[in-house]
């Protein structure tokens, strides 16, 4: 039995009210146990939260009940009883707490589990060397921590199928009814929720569900929300392509980095890709963010924007998700009901390695005139590019003028690729040497006329 | 600042239809006194600008300006006589070509608020923080920095939610998961602002004023230090200091740390609001003010951002008081680097001995809960008050609660507090007079 809620506050100062919401201290001082067991002899320890609860917890959780062969992290273990749950469903888990509570080494020793367990705090353990995980559980941790959205971008750069997400919200009983509002969170400067100095944030139900989208999972869903917590599944993984899907796949015209327009990713910074696409007739008209299912690396990654562009093509934005690996990975686009588009690549961290560059056939870019520009657009090809060379890293210069790079192409059977460049209106004009760089190396200079 | 000998008319002429073209969010004055117009009018900048309250005369003063845009704040700061550094988090063009036409010295990096340190930038006079917090996922961890980059004040420009007529309502703040706010993808937060005085305070300021609300642009100058005076009433004695967590004498700038005082004080009704905590000179706000018991009380506040490794002075007043006694500990220092303590050699003291205080065994002190030590020493003057000596235990000072005097041998007892948190084993324990110290004897501590 879960123990029923109490009555419904009176109205008091909401300060008053969160500051008496959830005290527990005395009854873990008198218990000695935050979490309850039951050993395998039957003794049972009963702490401040209910065996039955925790269960009934666990049973929302949607994993399989074998978890063999899953790496599981439980952040905020306390005295362990999540931790040694999922070791008994067959898990190979790491226990992470910012306090070494001997009763989880007591209940370790004592149910004879080989959990690992970590003391640091959350932010700490990108750089812990504990490595990726398929589940990491985030239990009554969110609301403790002064930075609740770099505490989830962490979490979901540390796994790789699924978090769990449990935390205290401030608007449980009454959450459905402003969906489509702005979410809130609350901030408590010192002992205002719980009467507990190490209470942060308390999020609504909606700031909780956005945080976890924005912090770059797939899919975010809530399965549960009791008077004064929220239970949700954040999944780095799109659910499974239609079989039998019932619209064509979107038409992807272009993809680039919003900031530099290129191919190339900074994994160190918050990066953004946008992808130019069509949408089938009958889905273009009601077409939405929401219907979108982008794949980069082994990642899913929600829209974080749609609009419609002014040749009729959508521009949809997606955050590289974290923890993606460093290197080529497959960029692919689905819409709810389609199969995928084929694929496109992006590069992650990769380094430009240029050896040398050669430059051939530079013309006017509408006249095909050699050696002259007259339209102001400027068309070469250029041998010693790199795989990964794009309009941003691939520079072309007449005399010291810089030229907007404007489109690379696919390198040709001799290895030469078209690079087409345009002038700014400014620049001098006259005999002038042309030449590309690329990752600090520059080509040979040709001569060409400006005009 | 001496603008640039500008003789190539035609050059000039160019740049500044190309800072025309290129589209401007501030505007900037040229020397010549023409005004490449921007979004914001030079009337709207100094009205932003004389929101906060910073003098005319800047010379000698370090100015870190965050998110500096096309730079009009920066550039400001510089013409009153600043030495200027601007960050951003990409590089703005229309900054540098405005910079080159001014002549401006004003130093130009880019860094993410959210991830710069004081190592990396240095610290300043006063920051400027403008337009920038609602557009970070992390504000309470960039105000943190901001506090940890600023050793005089900082100025927070942002937008709120509300108008600022209710500063004390419950803080709130808004999340904005894609473009909600304004129909741009980069904003994250809106607090109201109660929420972002609160946050301010939280980060470590000493004081956080707000200046005033203008059209959902709240203004707060958050300051480092208490206002210089200091009143002339009886001071307020600290008995013990500890990590208010880990309950010993162990303080990092890298986590965020929690300082406790245990203070003795007559005066009734003490709050965060009346308390004044000072920790390598910087104030910093309690979080917590509890009565402890008879004249007793706990205060607790953050170990303020920005102390380097090394040892650092604590002491604080109430109300209209003097200041307390100043109890010295240690911030990033190993218990190795701890015990080679360099306080100046007390001339013409000398430990006896060291006691348990309340077994009085000697050399073996209990730790723990209602731990405390007793010294025996020759030397101390006749009418030494309490609070200016201490023992100092691996080179952090234990605050003397009690001096006795003269035995018939010229022996004075010395009694201090130990927090529990202190773990077993052999420490250091020297005694120190105005900061002056002997050298150390060994005493073990014992578990209880």
């Amino acid at each position: 039995m879960i123990p029923p809620p109490p009555a419904a506050a009176p109205p008091v100062d909401l300060r008053e009210l969160r500051r008496r919401q959830n005290d527990f201290s005395r009854e873990l001082l008198e218990k000695g146990w935050f979490h309850s067991f039951e050993l395998p002899d039957g003794t049972r320890i009963e702490g401040v939260m209910p065996l039955e609860w925790q269960r009934q917890r666990w049973s929302r959780f949607p994993i399989p009940a074998d978890l063999q062969g899953k790496r599981v992290l439980d952040i905020g273990a306390w005295d362990g009883w999540f931790s040694f749950e999922a070791e008994r469903r067959g898990a190979a888990v790491t226990s992470v707490d910012c306090v070494e509570f001997p009763n989880y080494f007591q209940m370790r020793e004592r149910l004879g589990s080989r959990a690992e367990f970590r003391n640091l705090d959350l932010y700490e353990i990108p750089t812990a060397g504990l490595g990726r995980f398929d589940i990491v559980l985030l239990l009554g941790v969110l609301y403790h921590l002064k930075y609740p959205f770099l505490g989830l971008e962490i979490v979901c750069g540390l796994a790789t199928e699924l978090a769990i997400v449990e935390s205290f919200v401030i608007d449980g009983p009454t959450w459905r009814d402003h969906r489509g509002e702005i979410p809130t969170l609350e901030f408590y400067e010192t002992t205002d929720l719980n009467g507990q100095f190490d209470n942060w944030f308390g999020p609504s139900v909606g700031a909780l569900e956005g945080l976890c989208r924005a912090a770059g999972f797939a899919r975010v869903e809530t399965l549960a929300v009791d008077r004064d917590s929220a239970l949700v599944a954040c999944y780095r993984h799109w659910e499974a392509e239609p079989e039998s899907p019932v619209c064509d796949p979107p038409e992807l015209l272009g993809l680039a980095n919003v900031n530099t327009y290129g191919i190339n990713f900074n994994s160190r910074r918050d990066q953004y890709v946008a992808c130019w696409f069509r949408a089938p007739a009958d889905l273009d008209a009601r077409l939405s963010k929401e219907q979108l299912r982008m794949q980069i690396g082994r990642f899913g990654a929600p829209a974080v924007h749609l609009q419609r562009e002014g040749t009729g093509a959508w521009r949809a934005t997606f955050r590289i998700p974290p923890g993606t690996e460093a290197g080529w990975n497959t960029v692919r686009l689905r819409f709810a009901e389609s199969r995928f588009a084929p694929p496109r690549r992006i590069a992650i961290d990769l380094p430009l390695q240029v050896q040398s560059l050669a430059v051939k056939d530079v013309a006017d870019g509408n006249t095909w005139t050699p050696r002259r520009i007259q339209s102001g657009h400027a068309t070469c090809w250029v041998a010693g590019l790199p795989e990964n060379c794009d309009c941003h890293n691939v520079r072309a210069f007449l005399g010291a003028a810089p030229l907007a790079v404007t489109f690379i192409g696919e390198p040709g059977g001799d290895g030469f690729r078209q690079v087409n460049a345009a002038l700014n209106p400014q620049a001098p004009r006259g005999d002038l040497p042309f030449r590309i760089e690329c990752g600090g190396v520059a080509s040979p200079s040709i001569p060409v006329r400006a005009e | 600042m001496e603008a640039r000998n500008l003789t190539d008319t035609q050059d000039v002429r160019k740049l500044i239809e190309d800072l025309q073209r290129l589209g401007w969010y501030h505007s900037i004055e040229l020397p010549t006194g023409e005004v490449v117009q921007g979004i914001q009018t030079l009337q709207q900048l100094r009205h932003r600008i004389a929101q906060f309250p910073i003098p005319p005369d800047l010379a000698g003063k370090r100015v870190l300006d965050i998110g500096a845009w096309d730079g009009w704040f920066s550039f400001e700061m510089e013409r009153r006589g600043a030495r200027v550094l601007a960050i951003d988090n990409a590089r703005r063009t229309r900054f540098l070509k405005a910079r080159e036409l001014l002549g401006s010295q004003v130093d130009y990096r880019i860094a993410d608020i959210c991830r710069a340190t004081a190592r990396d930038l240095g610290r300043f006079d006063i920051v400027l923080f403008f337009g920038v917090l609602y557009h970070l996922k992390h504000p309470m961890r960039a105000l943190e920095t901001v506090c940890d980059l600023s050793s005089d004040v900082a100025l927070v420009e942002s937008y709120v939610t509300d108008d600022g007529s209710h500063p004390d309502a419950p803080p709130v703040m808004e999340f904005y998961e894609t473009t909600e706010l304004t129909g741009q993808f980069d904003n994250w937060v809106g607090p109201n602002t109660s929420c972002l005085l609160a946050m301010c305070r939280t980060a470590g300021f000493a004081r956080v004023e707000l200046r005033s609300v203008i059209a959902n642009r709240a203004h707060v100058a958050c300051y480092r230090k208490w206002p210089a005076a200091v009143g002339t009433g009886p001071p307020p004695g600290i008995l013990c200091v500890e990590n208010s967590v880990s309950r010993d004498h162990e303080f990092s700038a890298a986590a965020d740390d929690y300082v406790s005082f245990w203070v003795r004080s007559a005066e009734r009704d003490l709050s965060a609001a009346n308390v004044f905590p000072e920790i390598g000179g910087y104030g910093v706000r309690p979080s917590e003010v509890h009565p402890s018991s008879d004249e007793g009380w706990l205060v607790n506040c953050k170990l303020p951002p920005g102390l380097d490794p090394g040892w650092h002075n604590a002491r604080l007043r109430v109300r209209d008081s003097a200041f307390s006694n100043t109890v010295r500990l240690a911030v990033d220092l190993t218990v190795e680097q701890r015990r080679r303590s360099a306080g100046p050699p007390a001339e013409g003291l000398r430990i006896r001995s060291v006691t348990d205080g309340r077994t009085f065994a000697e050399s073996r002190v209990r730790a723990g809960d209602d731990a405390c030590m007793s010294m025996w020493a020759a030397g101390l003057p006749g009418a030494v008050a309490a609070g200016r000596v201490s023992l100092r235990l691996d080179g952090t000072d234990l605050p003397a609660i009690w001096v006795s005097d003269a035995d018939a041998v010229g022996l004075r007892q010395i009694n201090a507090l130990l927090p529990p948190g202190i773990p077993p084993g052999t420490v250091k324990v020297a005694l120190a007079l105005d900061g002056a110290e002997t050298a150390a004897v060994d005493v073990d501590l014992v578990g209880a």
